[in-house]
């Protein structure tokens, strides 16, 4: 008896210890788990910084504005009136001159599809600026490449880049306006040339939302939403006047921005040849053929209402469904 | 919407199961699947989402015969392919919406979305299971079905950039990333209050207590048992 005793008190202290070791390892293991998880807690808060100063160039302006938030915004206040007052020296030209402005590269205008042409557009002005930042900034801009000269390279793609286009966007618009509203009546043209050249114009503001959106897209400026141009960067455009000239934009350009946007943000294996070739084809090619993000391209571009009001119908219309049942 | 009202049950054998495994402080279970216990099926979705098709298919051939013009037709023709892109997105949302109403839907039930209390639990449990018929007013429900669906919208986590940010054609980043760090800190301080009751609801730590002073209690009695027997 003793010995069936003793035998099991030496086999449940060997299990004991067994099982004192066993929680020893996993003392241990955990110790090294949690080791790792801070290593990687620190990768990965690096990794956000990088990010960050990537997409959005955020932080370096912020703590400059912080610094020199007074300043700059007298600086601005001057530097706004200047070309302002640029603008308008240079929408009070003589009739001809302005005819000849309005009326540029009607060719060109109409071939939609030649993205090349737009060597000689205004826009390429914004994009040139994008590689000498220092030529077209604005205030603020200039002001911020200025303290982060170390960057200045990298930071093409960052922030600097983004207001060149937004004021050179805006300038054109202005001066578009100015045209529209003034200077169309000076030149006492017919009904008939006088929709010429709106169309002409509209024509021309679709063209450069496009090319400011692919320049936005290229220079990886938010990159969650290269459509900021859109609803953001249009200055003085009314929302639904920019769903107009962008609903005005061919299937061509359309494509064309999306693959851009695709390929910037790591998914250009969408296939876009089936996009001209058969436009009116099946659902499951179109499937196939955007990914959630182009979809969501589109959602953005066409403005699908997500606000409260389709918010309530939907769930007015739910209710009725279920009531009915 | 039968579903509505009855209340989510667990298995137990797989909650003691978890009580066993879990270590001491894990949140794991705070973790619900809402597919599980979705009270409308995805069915309703769908059919709803035919009427709407239907629906918009017939007005677009009522536009069509109105106008009659060749010109239009093939205007009409061009636009099919952005029309069906643009449906799709909006089936996208739709579904958002719909899986929205679904989880605010949960908060109808009996026990909400935690599920009636395990046999173990000293939790109150409720006599009346089922509401009263006459009492339920779908109209009622739907408000705050709606009313969640709109506290959520409003939130705008993650703003993104808009317009509004543009003062004398220079985007505000400053601005820019104040709100974004806003609304941010409103979104974490909403969720902190609204799921401040799971933190204070310390059933499921309670029973793994119990669980693991039990074992204690038979480990101890075993080796009392078997100290005493070799003193026999």
């Amino acid at each position: 008896m003793k010995d069936v005793i003793g035998q099991a008190n030496d086999d449940y202290n060997l299990i004991k210890q067994v099982e004192k070791n066993k929680i020893v390892k996993t003392k241990e293991s955990r110790n090294s788990d949690i080791k790792q998880a801070k290593n990687e807690a620190v990768d990965q808060d690096n990794l956000d910084e990088e990010r960050k100063e990537k997409y959005y160039g955020v932080n370096d302006d912020i703590d400059f504005h912080r610094r020199n938030k007074a300043s700059k915004s007298s600086t601005n206040d001057s530097r706004n009136d200047k070309r302002i007052q640029n603008l308008q020296q240079k929408s009070s030209k003589t009739d001809n001159s302005l005819k000849e402005d309005i009326v540029i590269d009607n060719a060109s205008d109409k071939d939609d599809s030649d993205i090349d042409d737009r060597d000689d557009h205004p826009q390429i002005i914004g994009s040139q600026s994008l590689q000498n930042p220092e030529n077209e900034m604005d205030g603020k801009a200039q002001s911020s490449f200025d303290n982060s000269s170390e960057k200045d390279t990298n930071n093409l793609s960052g922030s600097g880049s983004k207001y060149a286009t937004v004021s050179i966007l805006s300038e054109l618009h202005k001066k578009n306006v100015t045209i529209k509203n003034d200077e169309l009546n000076l030149l006492e043209l017919d009904d008939d040339e006088k929709k010429e050249i709106e169309t002409t114009t509209a024509n021309k503001l679709t063209d450069l939302i496009y090319s400011a959106m692919l320049a936005e897209i290229k220079a990886e400026v938010f990159p969650q939403r290269p459509l900021f141009l859109l609803t953001a960067d249009l200055d003085k455009i009314e929302l639904d006047q920019a769903m107009v000239y962008l609903n005005d934009m061919s299937v061509e350009k359309e494509a064309e921005l999306l693959k851009e946007y695709l390929k910037y943000s790591g998914e250009d294996d969408a296939d876009f040849e089936s996009w001209d070739n058969d436009k009116n084809d099946k659902d499951n090619e179109e499937n196939k053929m955007f990914s959630d993000s182009g979809k969501l391209v589109l959602y953005e571009r066409k403005g699908i209402s997500t606000d409260l009001f389709s918010i309530e119908n939907y769930v007015d219309e739910l209710s009725t469904e279920i009531d009915d049942k | 919407m039968g579903d509505t009202f009855t209340s989510i049950k667990n298995d137990p054998l797989e909650i003691l199961n978890q009580l066993q495994n879990s270590d001491i402080g894990s949140y794991d279970h705070f973790e619900t699947d809402l597919n599980s216990i979705a009270i409308l099926p995805l069915e309703v979705y769908l059919e709803l989402e035919k009427m709407r098709k239907t629906r918009e298919i017939e007005e677009s051939k009522s536009d069509s015969s109105s106008s009659n013009g060749d010109g239009k037709a093939k205007d009409l023709q061009s636009k099919q392919t952005e029309v069906k892109l643009l449906k799709e997105c909006e089936h996208i949302h739709n579904k958002s919406l719909f899986d929205s109403i679904n989880e605010s839907l949960l908060q109808f039930k009996p026990y909400g979305k935690d599920g009636e209390p395990m046999p173990w639990s000293r939790k109150q449990r409720k006599l009346q299971k089922t509401p009263i018929q006459k009492d339920i007013d779908i109209k009622k429900m739907f408000e705050i079905i709606k009313h969640d669906m709109f506290r959520w919208s409003i939130m705008q986590a993650g703003t993104l950039p808009r317009r509004e940010f543009i003062f004398s054609g220079v985007f505000d980043e400053e601005l820019f990333a104040e709100i974004r760090e806003k609304k941010l800190a409103t979104l974490l301080a909403t969720e902190v209050i609204e799921n401040e009751y799971k933190w204070l609801n310390y059933d499921f730590e309670e029973a793994q207590v119990r669980v693991d002073l039990g074992d204690m209690i038979l480990e101890h009695l075993v080796t009392e048992t078997i100290s005493l027997s070799d003193k026999i």
